[in-house]
């Protein structure tokens, strides 16, 4: 049996067994979801136990033909991109399982919806096939549909609505890109038609020179620009602050922190790999979006009041550092393009479950009626301290690495260096916004409407998913080979598809 | 399109041509001809001879008059299929009879089904 | 030896099926004019055995691999005639149509319940247009195409109608009346152009005929074609011809509505493959070369599936009654079949493949969807979206089965809609209309807003009552083998998909065949 799919379909099983059971206790909700999400991350850490760090190409392949008649396989496998993800992507799930007391009814409903969305991320991380890839990019919208519809807040079944339509649209997009591009590499390159992304890698590759570069450009940043919608970047961003807003706080970590790494690892993985020569054409215009959304999404934190909605836009401004970290092509860029995947996935879902907590005590997310919570929750402020550093990107925290290296690959790129000086600029704004956060909450007077409120510190089973996280934020800032060293052997191989 | 195509076209405009001048030339030459005097009786319809006892646009005919016609196009189609298989009887044998018969068989259950659904009964 | 009129003996196994069906239905209807009022249900019944007898005819033939034509010969004329083809095509599609009109019977049985009326006229009107139904996916021939139509037509007029107390439902019949004989009489004038032009009827001569006239002729294959597409544009249901839809559909019984929706559009896409692309071939072939000077037929062809995907899809927003929204967003779907039927002739005849996988999971995730519309209507007493609030708790498992078909329809993976769509729309790339895959699938998002109201009404909105839903045996099982059966084909599409690949190879041999 292979272990990926051990890992990809533990979720599963726990979500379709749990249909049968009846949905009386909550608490046993709660313990199902960690079990299954915890056995799912041991299989995860057992591929990383048993993955050979200094081999580049896929590992664990397994491929069966699915439908024959167009090349679709069923394809798992797994390299040093994207090991790290399928590791966050189980960690993060852990700890928003681990999470679980936001959820007040329909418990079952809501770790089946999760734990099939796990499933689904889980799965798209190990595919090797784009068609399914796409599966997976889908099998995690319908769960986000209903997690976001049932247990938001706010005007939750219009957000629910307009996420799944804004990302269906790019998905459409996406899947008849992808058709295009199978028949274009058969077409051109004259082999048999096949969707399997190693396969149609190298025939790509064949037929590079013969394939129209209009047709390559146009199919690139039509892959592009639909992979951008899941990260979110600037100007595809519109549905990001409605959902991360209205979603109950688990679930926004699971889609801010994971979910929005679907598009990035798509365009790493897929789009440009796939399409070399048109993504080192097109790289300025993604390293301009992603410049863009660095200051847009920084600028626009600082002007909310809503703790929830400045994650959102924080969130979309690291987004285009991973972005701008993707267009420089080079090493470092890409490295620190990874780094910011896995920093960021761990980052964001601890700040959501701090702002959760925060929100919990308060009753509400407006930094206006906030303050003084260090007097009272120490522990809690102590965590949303770190983590805001570590946002910044401050020595010794994952944030660091990941920042410091897209940048540094950015300058390297001489179509980006402009770019990128004026992308630095973002620090500026993203210091102020997350300071200014943190002052605003922790510090000053507790406001009057607070001081009656008994406000305890946190209790150990809320505390245990933010310190996870942040432990993993310093262990990865203090030990960057954590991630570096499945990543460097592969991240050559893709590089070596490049051309550099 | 070959221009025999056209002059098969040609043959019904000629058609439609004539059979309007005829209609509208010899309702004119009458009018040319004969006197003209209305009276109130001339625009009452005819109703073989009998003196009309409602306005022409209230009478109403009972449904079950074209219930009755459509029984009679039924075994008018009968009639219609039947001659030329008795025609031609001698060339097609055994299965032009069982033909004709299944033919027969189905109408039946369509005179069946009228009958049963009392549509044979004037109520 | 005196010349035979015709001689078809050895060849009554390629109508065996539609015998049955005549067969069977002229015996219910004996049998249901023998019957005191209240036992109706028998012809129900019998009715549903013959459907079965027939899907076994049809399935062992296929096991068999019988094929064939059914031939004769004009009294003093030399060579053959064919009037039915027997291919993979004909069996594949009579197959869905067999499975979706037993689906609908059972649907129907339960819809008589409680109601006085003409319960067993419903069952073998059903029956008679099923017939026809095959009668269109079988024919070589234009006159047997034409009788097959009439066949399915005629039926499916009174059948709108049924509920003769129901204002609505009589002006569905009426409507469907008027509109589908107009409908007929433009197809069969189109015919007359073909017949015109190619001096025969039987469509496997037709298209070498056709090749021989073209050059000369090519004004008059397109008003050929203009025609075909109104009459056949009526009877498919698709934009701009596609007024009769919503009315029809909200008006007619609900299980009439299924059949209309899946047996009667599937037949007229059935008949639209065989004479609105294959005598076509050869004149799209030469709108390739560049002396060509008629209408682009491709490009007609996916404007009005673009059309039918928009309009269907954007119309479909704004209903408030499930049956309504349902004709509308049936009317999107004919506008993705479309896409494969505009990549036929570019691509061969290997597209017909995807418009066959299609339309089995359209007629499975149709019919699942209105086996539960049925239901919560008619227990609610209200057709709007609100008779659905609730549905998640109060029949978790009904709801979660209507979840999988509108899933499925909106083209979400893991149904088998989704690889419909991959199969049509893949096909069109291939057939370079890639323009009118991008277009499909970004209308079809529109679609996710209506589906996702229903599961909006079912998960999100509390129910005004707590009791359960309770569903006859019958309809469990349709409404369990239309859920099952979509997530079967979902996740192994192969399948179904390896049969409806050979259908391609098949077709073609109907081109290519000598009579």
């Amino acid at each position: 049996m292979n272990l990926l799919l051990v890992a990809v379909g533990l979720p599963l099983l726990g979500a379709v067994a749990g249909a049968f059971l009846p949905s009386r206790s909550a608490a046993l909700w709660r313990w199902w979801g960690v079990g299954f999400s915890l056995a799912a991350l041991v299989a995860a850490v057992l591929v990383a136990v048993q993955f050979d760090m200094g081999q580049g190409s896929l590992q664990m392949r397994l491929s069966l033909p699915w439908v024959p008649l167009f090349g679709v396989t069923f394809g798992v496998g797994i390299n040093g991109i994207s090991l790290p993800l399928l590791l966050l992507s189980a960690v993060v799930f852990c700890a928003a399982f681990a999470s679980f007391g936001w959820i007040e009814e329909r418990q079952k409903e809501y770790a089946l919806w999760l734990l099939v969305m796990e499933c689904g991320l889980l799965g798209l991380f190990v595919a090797t096939d784009l068609i399914l890839f796409f599966v997976f990019f889908e099998v995690v919208l319908i769960p986000s549909y209903f997690l976001v519809g049932i247990f938001g807040r706010g005007n939750r079944e219009h957000t629910a609505i307009k996420f799944v339509t804004y990302t269906g649209v790019a998905s459409a997009v996406l899947l008849i890109s992808f058709v295009l591009l199978a028949f274009t590499a058969a077409r051109y390159g004259g082999g048999n038609l096949t969707t399997d992304i190693p396969a149609l890698t190298q025939a790509m590759g064949a037929a590079e020179a013969r394939i129209p570069a209009g047709l390559q450009t146009a199919l690139f940043l039509a892959m592009a620009l639909a992979f951008m919608v899941k990260m979110p970047i600037f100007p595809l961003h519109s549905w990001a602050p409605d959902v991360y807003r209205d979603a109950p706080i688990p679930v926004a970590a699971v889609l801010s922190g994971v979910m929005s790494k679907m598009g990035a690892y798509g365009i790493l993985r897929i789009a440009v790999p796939l399409l070399p020569a048109a993504a080192s054409q097109a790289s300025w215009l993604l390293g301009l979006l992603g410049v863009i959304s660095i200051l847009y999404g920084a600028i626009a934190a600082l002007g909310q009041k809503d703790l929830r909605l400045l994650l959102a836009y924080s969130s979309m401004s690291h987004m285009g550092v991973l972005l701008l970290g993707i267009a420089s092509l080079n090493t470092v860029g890409l490295q620190g393009a990874v780094f910011q995947m896995v920093s960021h996935g761990l980052i964001i879902p601890g700040l959501f479950f701090v702002v959760g907590l925060i929100g919990l005590r308060a009753q509400s997310y407006d930094l206006q009626e906030l303050g003084g919570l260090w007097q009272r929750s120490p522990r809690l402020m102590g965590v949303f301290l770190v983590l805001g550093l570590a946002a910044l990107g401050l020595p010794l925290t994952s944030g660091f690495i990941a920042e410091f290296q897209a940048f540094a690959g950015a300058f390297r790129a001489s179509q980006l260096q402009v770019l990128s000086f004026i992308g630095v600029l973002g620090f500026i704004f993203s210091a102020s916004y997350i300071l200014w956060m943190v002052e605003r909450t922790a510090y000053g007077p507790l406001p009057p409407r607070l001081e009656q409120a008994s406000i305890r510190d946190v209790t150990a089973m809320e505390w245990v998913s933010p310190l996870v996280l942040v432990l993993l934020v310093v262990a990865v800032g203090v030990f960057p080979a954590l991630v570096g060293t499945p990543l460097t052997p592969s991240l050559g191989e893709l590089l070596r598809g490049l051309g550099g | 399109m070959p221009a025999v195509y056209w002059h098969s076209w040609l043959v019904v405009v000629l058609f439609l041509v004539l059979g309007v001048a005829l209609a509208f030339g010899l309702l004119g030459l009458g009018s040319l001809f004969r006197p003209h005097q209305p009276s109130a009786a001339k625009k009452t319809p005819y109703e073989s001879g009998a003196i009309d006892i409602v306005e022409a646009k209230e009478v109403r005919f009972n449904v079950r008059y074209y219930l009755f016609a459509l029984m009679f196009v039924l075994f008018d189609v009968e009639t219609v299929f039947l001659f030329p298989w008795a025609v031609a009887f001698n060339r097609l044998h055994l299965f032009g009879l069982i033909e004709a018969f299944i033919f027969l068989a189905m109408l039946g259950v369509g005179l069946a089904y009228a009958w049963k659904k009392k549509v044979l009964r004037w109520q | 030896m005196p010349p035979t009129l015709i001689d078809i003996t050895g060849q009554w196994q390629y109508l065996l099926a539609e015998m049955v069906l005549v067969g069977g239905g002229i015996v219910a209807m004996i049998v249901d004019l023998l019957l005191p009022r209240r036992n109706k249900s028998v012809v129900g019944y019998f009715s549903l055995a013959i459907v079965l007898a027939a899907i076994t005819v049809v399935a062992v033939q296929m096991g068999r691999h019988v094929g064939g034509y059914l031939q004769f010969q004009y009294v003093g004329a030399t060579g053959w005639k064919n009037t039915v083809v027997v291919d993979l095509f004909a069996q594949l599609m009579s197959l869905i149509m067999l499975v979706g009109a037993l689906f609908v019977l059972v649907m129907d049985v339960y819809d008589w319940r409680g109601r006085q009326g003409y319960e067993g006229e419903s069952y073998y009107l059903i029956l008679f247009a099923t017939t026809g139904a095959l009668l269109m996916a079988n024919s070589a021939d234009l006159i047997t195409l034409f009788i097959g139509m009439e066949l399915l037509s005629l039926p499916s007029y009174v059948l709108a109608g049924l509920h003769r107390q129901n204002v609505k439902s009589n002006e569905a019949g009426l409507k469907y009346f008027l509109y589908g004989g107009l409908a007929t009489a433009a197809i069969l004038y189109g015919m007359s152009f073909l017949y015109g032009l190619s001096g025969t009827t039987d469509l496997v001569a037709m298209p070498s005929a056709i090749a021989s006239q073209l050059p000369n002729e090519r004004l008059f294959f397109d008003i050929a074609f203009a025609f075909l597409l109104l009459g056949l544009g009526f009877k498919m249901a698709v934009v701009p011809f596609h007024m009769w839809a919503p009315d029809v559909y909200e008006g007619a019984p609900t299980p009439v509505t299924a059949y209309l929706s899946v047996v009667s559009k599937v037949a007229g896409f059935a008949m639209a493959t065989r004479v609105l692309i294959v005598p076509f071939l050869p004149v799209v072939a030469e709108s390739t070369t560049a002396a060509h000077t008629g209408l682009p037929l491709v490009t007609i062809l996916a404007i009005v599936a673009v059309l039918s995907m928009l309009g269907g899809n954007a119309a479909a927003l704004r209903q408030r009654n499930a049956k309504r929204l349902f004709a509308y967003s049936s009317i999107a779907q004919a506008g993705y079949v479309l896409v494969g039927l505009a990549a036929m002739p570019g691509q061969s005849a290997a597209t017909a493949g995807s418009m066959v996988f299609y339309l089995a999971v359209y007629a499975l995730m149709n019919v699942g969807a209105f086996v539960t519309i049925e239901w919560v209507t008619r227990a609610a007493g209200d057709e709007s979206l609100a008779a659905f609030a609730g549905l998640g708790r109060r029949s978790p498992w009904m709801a979660f089965a209507f979840t999988v078909c509108l899933l499925s329809l909106g083209g979400f993976p893991i149904t088998a809609g989704f690889w419909g769509k991959f199969f049509l729309f893949s096909f069109a790339v291939n057939a370079q209309l890639s323009w009118l895959a991008y277009a499909g699938m970004v209308l079809s998002v529109i679609s996710f807003v209506y589906y996702f109201r229903f599961i909006r009404q079912m998960y999100f909105v509390r129910p005004a009552t707590a009791e359960t839903l309770q569903v006859d045996a019958g309809n469990t099982v349709v409404l369990a083998l239309c859920t099952v059966g979509v997530l079967f084909f979902g996740i192994v599409p192969n399948v179904l998909m390896g049969p409806a690949q050979a259908v391609g190879a098949s077709f073609l041999s109907m081109l290519n065949a000598v009579p």
